[in-house]
């Protein structure tokens, strides 16, 4: 490492002036600047003070932007996003201009006929309306309830329709009706469940 | 490298893409803090403006012109906001010294000695983080008035008449203050040397 060289010391006013010079704040006064640029010239102490404070400048900003910190940034996009604004601002000035998304899928297939969303919901709530004019019941109706013969019986008992053909949960092979009760007996299945139902009338006690 | 892509970014987020001013949040956020620390010297009030300052780029994102460096843009949107909030608290902080300083109490006499290499400087690039650290530590320590001139003008590049102007004092005293600032600092940068002279 070179030896360091003997330094002259300067005045506060060279320093100052060093100063102006590094600043960039003699560009308007050319005397001051010829100046400057002269001392800078024949003063190594002047020179000196000059590359320090163009190094410290430098090393000053870039110590600033790099600073090492745990602060913690986890946040701060999603903050920042949701909180810019989507309107014109009050002033009027201009707004960055928000290209329109692209229509995308479904709804960009049926725009192109002219099916735009409220002329697809206002037809569909008009079919709607018509299927429950024109459907008796609207198609809400409970069933009627089989009747209490042996036939309305066996169509409770059966399985709901599918439509491939179900096997029955339960072969009637023998009923017996007598006040109120119907007793189901599976015949040969002996093994499987006897089904009985009871039926009452307004008035009666439970039996 | 850096500054195509933050550019293309900005043109972006000019077309109304959110997404990419998401990305210049992410790649700015901690230098623009770093920037908010150095003059607010309180990590939450710093935060808050770092968010302030995003959100008023955003909000003048028209007015940035293409041609110009979009980070030193953003970094002078903080500066700003922090001489905004800076003017606002109400506690002052001790040894900050009196706006109405004048030039004679600045003479405290022969400037320290200051070493040279012959014509190499002692500044390499490799010794800028160091110097950097030590300067940033020295300023730390400066009154908030004197701190804030230094910043102004060696971190965001403003002219003697700009700082006048946006902190509202007279370009005399924004020298004043500069001058003290770096007659200070002058002793960490010869301390600088010396160690690096030593080796």
């Amino acid at each position: 490492m070179a030896e360091p060289h003997l330094i002259e010391t300067l005045s506060e006013a060279q320093f100052e002036l060093m100063l102006l010079w590094v600043d960039g704040e003699l560009a308007a006064d050319p005397v001051r600047l010829a100046e400057a640029e002269a001392l800078a010239r024949t003063s190594e102490a002047a020179r000196a003070i000059a590359d320090d404070w163009r190094a410290a400048k430098g090393a000053l900003r870039e110590a600033v932007v790099n600073a090492e910190t745990n602060a913690d940034f986890s946040m701060l996009r999603g903050r920042i996003l949701t909180a810019l604004p989507v309107e014109a601002r009050l002033d009027g000035a201009a707004r960055p201009v928000v290209a329109a998304e692209p229509a995308q899928g479904l709804w960009a297939w049926l725009a192109q006929f002219g099916f735009g969303k409220v002329s697809l919901a206002v037809g569909a709530a008009t079919a709607l309306a018509a299927w429950l004019l024109l459907v008796p019941g609207g198609g809400l109706r409970e069933p009627e309830a089989p009747a209490l013969t042996q036939e309305g019986i066996a169509e409770m008992a059966a399985p709901p329709h599918s439509g491939a053909q179900a096997e029955p949960a339960v072969i009637l092979e023998e009923m017996e009706l007598e006040s109120g009760s119907i007793t189901v007996h599976p015949g040969e299945h002996s093994g499987d469940a006897t089904v009985i139902w009871h039926f009452q009338s307004a008035g009666e006690g439970e039996g | 490298m850096a500054d195509e892509i933050e550019q293309r970014l900005v043109t972006a987020a000019l077309g109304g893409d959110k997404a990419a001013f998401g990305e210049l949040v992410d790649r700015l956020k901690r230098p623009v803090f770093g920037v908010c620390m150095a003059h607010l010297r309180d990590e939450a009030e710093a935060m808050d403006l770092v968010q302030d300052t995003f959100l008023k780029a955003y909000t003048r994102l028209e007015l940035f012109r293409p041609d110009s460096n979009f980070r030193a843009w953003i970094f002078r949107i903080a500066a700003n906001g922090a001489i905004d909030r800076i003017r606002r608290r109400k506690v002052r902080r001790a040894g900050e010294i009196d706006e109405t300083v004048s030039a004679d109490s600045l003479d405290e006499g022969p400037l320290p000695a200051v070493s040279t290499f012959g014509r190499a400087s002692p500044f390499q690039a490799h010794h800028d983080a160091q110097l950097g650290a030590r300067i940033e530590a020295a300023l730390a320590t400066l009154p908030e008035a004197m701190r804030q001139c230094v910043l102004l003008c060696d971190v965001h590049g403003y002219s003697y008449q700009e700082i006048s102007d946006e902190l509202g004092i007279p370009k005399g005293t924004v020298m004043s203050r500069l001058f003290y600032a770096r007659k200070k600092l002058q002793q960490e940068l010869q301390d600088y040397r010396e160690e690096a002279t030593r080796g």
